[in-house]
């Protein structure tokens, strides 16, 4: 069985608290709703969520659509914005969960990434040691989005050239994005050839992408 | 009154700053035998104690309200079941329960065995109720209710539309196409189908097809082709694929060069030696390298007429030149991409596969014809091969559409029981029977193949292409 990974890098330092968390939170139902009526998603969809902020916990291991659960999720007080102990922690996911095909197993599809944050990397040098490692590991799509007026582009765009930005953080700029993270996940079990990107469907009017 | 009680209307006096003093010990002695006082005591006892009581118990319903109980999500026709243990659950306080299911749900808690179980007969999220009593409650104490979350998924056969693709596409093809071919004193069917990926969105069948038999010279050309999903013209990078390989054959059966080839076979056939068999091994890989190459040019041919890039039509191919001697048939192939190709001999069960398919680290990375690499440097010399056989029970070419869900993965299509094992799936050993009768005229053949094509694979929902020299 093939599986196509699906990797959500969520921020949930001191900012986010709140409606922001909430309309997260809100998202990542729907998303999870939207991908159960796909019949493509419901048999290859593994999804994965790891939060960052001063700590970074990975909330859900890879877990097929058909029987995850959402898990809680908490955000702090206050404190850093942990995004490059987050990635490191991606790179050591990619390597133990997603399966390499070789001549006795099928390997998954490419794994997908989406990273959102309200803020920028506060561990700045674990940030850019780990960018380039996360580039070398071959991810069908690398969609980082800033959201709301305090979210940094420039440091999102030394990790992947597709980064999109929400001028607001609020609960319907945020469900229109999750819609789309939903329909870009739609496009990733094509088949292509060994380093090409996929193409995204375009993303709602909400949803600036950055060049 | 008891010791006890007597104690406590002193504490509570000297509580409410009303101290017996030393000097009313009588009087104190006398106001405690009032029948009135002796009530009044038990009756603030009893209701002391019935406030604890409440307490502990709304505050033990409560830990069984905020403990979070799991049920596994369910699938609509899909066998559910779940063993609902209490304790297990860390409910320990937990006495006589229910479960209050709606009915339309299709399952229902079984107390014999203390499941929910049933087959789900309705996608959604549903709010369930467990209806319990704690442990030390009488039977005839109303419950309380706790709600518990159910997903119930949908079937994913449900899901999958079918919708018709543009028929007024420029490069549209047919959503289902099939063709059979006496091919000497064997026949040879081809069945093509749109998978249900593409079929959900409207979107074309990007395999394709190709054959030909000279019935003068004896030779037959086999050749299937899957275009790329991620290019946008890919359908017809296969359709080109296919349709260049057939006609460079053609021309090379019409021009010289095919005199040379059967010299060298011929040869080879009398003297296998090992100066005879790299002579044959030769012309092969200049006359299918050819067929090839030519191929990758008329596809680059049409994407320049087009503006567009080769890869837009990017597309892998597979295709088999077949001539049947006095020593045996003589088959030689070129494979690029994914899919497969094998000779399978049902008497010994025995596979022999031509070559091995490109693939990458992760699924859906292979090379492409139209990739410029492949005709660098002679790299293309190890995907022709060629082989001579006294007798074969099919000659099998399959896109990936096939080889994904019956053979798993590259060593698989290598195992001869997993080739014998697709014979006997063609042969109606699968779930829903369907049998292409082999024996049946070549337009019941091929009616009975485009049917068998249908079966079900989840996660496998590719165009699926399939030849079959028989």
């Amino acid at each position: 069985m093939r599986r196509l990974p699906v990797y959500l890098l969520l921020d949930t330092s001191g900012s986010m608290r709140g409606e922001r968390i909430e309309a997260v939170k809100n998202g990542l139902q729907v998303l999870v709703s939207k991908l159960r009526q796909d019949p493509f998603a419901l048999e290859s969809v593994w999804i994965s969520i790891i939060t960052f902020d001063r700590e970074v916990k990975q909330i859900l291991p890879l877990t097929a659509l058909e029987t995850l659960q959402l898990p809680e999720i908490i955000t702090p007080e206050s404190g850093p914005t942990n995004m490059g102990a987050a990635l490191e922690m991606l790179c050591t996911k990619l390597d133990t969960e997603v399966v390499k095909g070789n001549d006795t197993q099928k390997g998954d599809w490419r794994p997908l990434l989406f990273l959102m944050t309200d803020g920028k990397p506060s561990d700045l040098a674990v940030f850019r040691e780990v960018v380039p490692k996360i580039k070398g590991k071959n991810l069908a799509a690398l969609v980082a989005c800033a959201a709301g007026a305090e979210a940094q582009d420039s440091f999102l765009k030394e990790l992947t050239d597709t980064v999109v930005h929400l001028d607001t953080a609020d609960s319907s700029t945020l469900m229109s994005f999750f819609k789309w993270v939903s329909a870009s996940i739609g496009t990733g079990n094509k088949s292509v050839g060994t380093t090409e990107e996929i193409q995204l469907p375009p993303p709602p009017a909400e949803v600036h992408v950055i060049i | 009154m008891t010791k006890h009680d007597q104690s406590f209307i002193e504490s509570l006096l000297k509580l409410k700053g009303s101290a017996v003093r030393d000097n009313q010990q009588a009087l104190f002695q006398q106001f405690i035998q009032e029948e009135q006082i002796l009530k009044a005591v038990q009756v603030i006892i009893k209701t002391q104690t019935d406030i604890v009581e409440s307490w502990k118990e709304r505050s033990m319903i409560d830990d069984i309200l905020q403990k979070h109980i799991m049920l596994p999500n369910g699938r609509v026709n899909k066998a559910y079941n779940f063993t609902f243990d209490p304790v297990a659950s860390g409910l320990t306080e937990m006495g006589d329960f229910e479960w209050q299911i709606p009915a339309e749900l299709g399952i229902a808690f079984d107390e014999a065995t203390n499941t929910i179980a049933g087959t789900p007969k309705q996608q959604g999220e549903f709010i369930l109720s467990l209806l319990f009593r704690l442990k030390d409650h009488p039977a005839d104490k109303p419950f309380s209710e706790k709600k518990i979350h159910l997903v119930i998924n949908p079937d994913p056969k449900s899901l999958w539309q079918n919708l018709p693709s543009d028929q007024q596409d420029k490069y549209w093809q047919p959503d289902s196409a099939a063709v059979t071919l006496p091919f000497g004193n064997r026949k040879l069917v081809i069945a093509s189908k749109r998978g249900r990926s593409h079929a959900h969105e409207g979107k074309f069948r990007d395999d394709s097809f190709g054959c030909d038999f000279n019935t003068e010279k004896g030779w037959g050309i086999i050749a299937v082709a899957d275009g790329a999903g991620s290019a946008k013209y890919s359908r017809k990078g296969a359709d080109i694929a296919c349709k260049a390989a057939v006609n460079s054959f053609q021309e090379l059966l019409t021009g010289d060069k095919i005199a040379g080839l059967e010299d060298a076979i011929n040869t080879y056939l009398t003297d296998p030696s090992e100066d005879s068999q790299k002579k044959v091994s030769m012309q092969f890989i200049e006359q299918l390298g050819k067929l090839a190459f030519t191929a990758q040019g008329k596809i680059k041919q049409e994407a320049q007429e087009n503006g567009a890039e080769p890869k837009d039509y990017a597309t892998t191919l597979i295709f088999a030149l077949v001539k049947q001697y006095p020593a045996g048939y003589v088959i030689s192939s070129f494979w690029v991409g994914d899919g497969g190709i094998g000779i399978y001999q049902d008497a010994t069960g025995e596979a022999f596969v031509m070559g091995t398919p490109d693939s990458g680290e992760f699924a859906g990375q292979t090379r492409f014809l139209t990739m410029s690499d492949i005709f660098a440097n002679g790299a293309y010399v190890n995907r022709i091969r060629f082989k001579v056989v006294p007798d074969f029970t099919a000659l099998l070419l399959m896109t990936d559409g096939l080889t994904d869900p019956k053979f798993q993965t590259d060593a698989n299509l290598q195992k001869s029981e997993i080739w014998r094992q697709l014979w006997q799936d063609l042969n109606g050993a699968n779930e829903d029977g369907t049998k292409v009768n082999f024996a049946g005229s070549p337009e019941e053949v091929k009616e009975c193949l485009l049917s068998w094509l249908d079966f079900w694979s989840p996660g496998n929902h590719d165009d699926r292409t399939i030849a079959i020299l028989y």
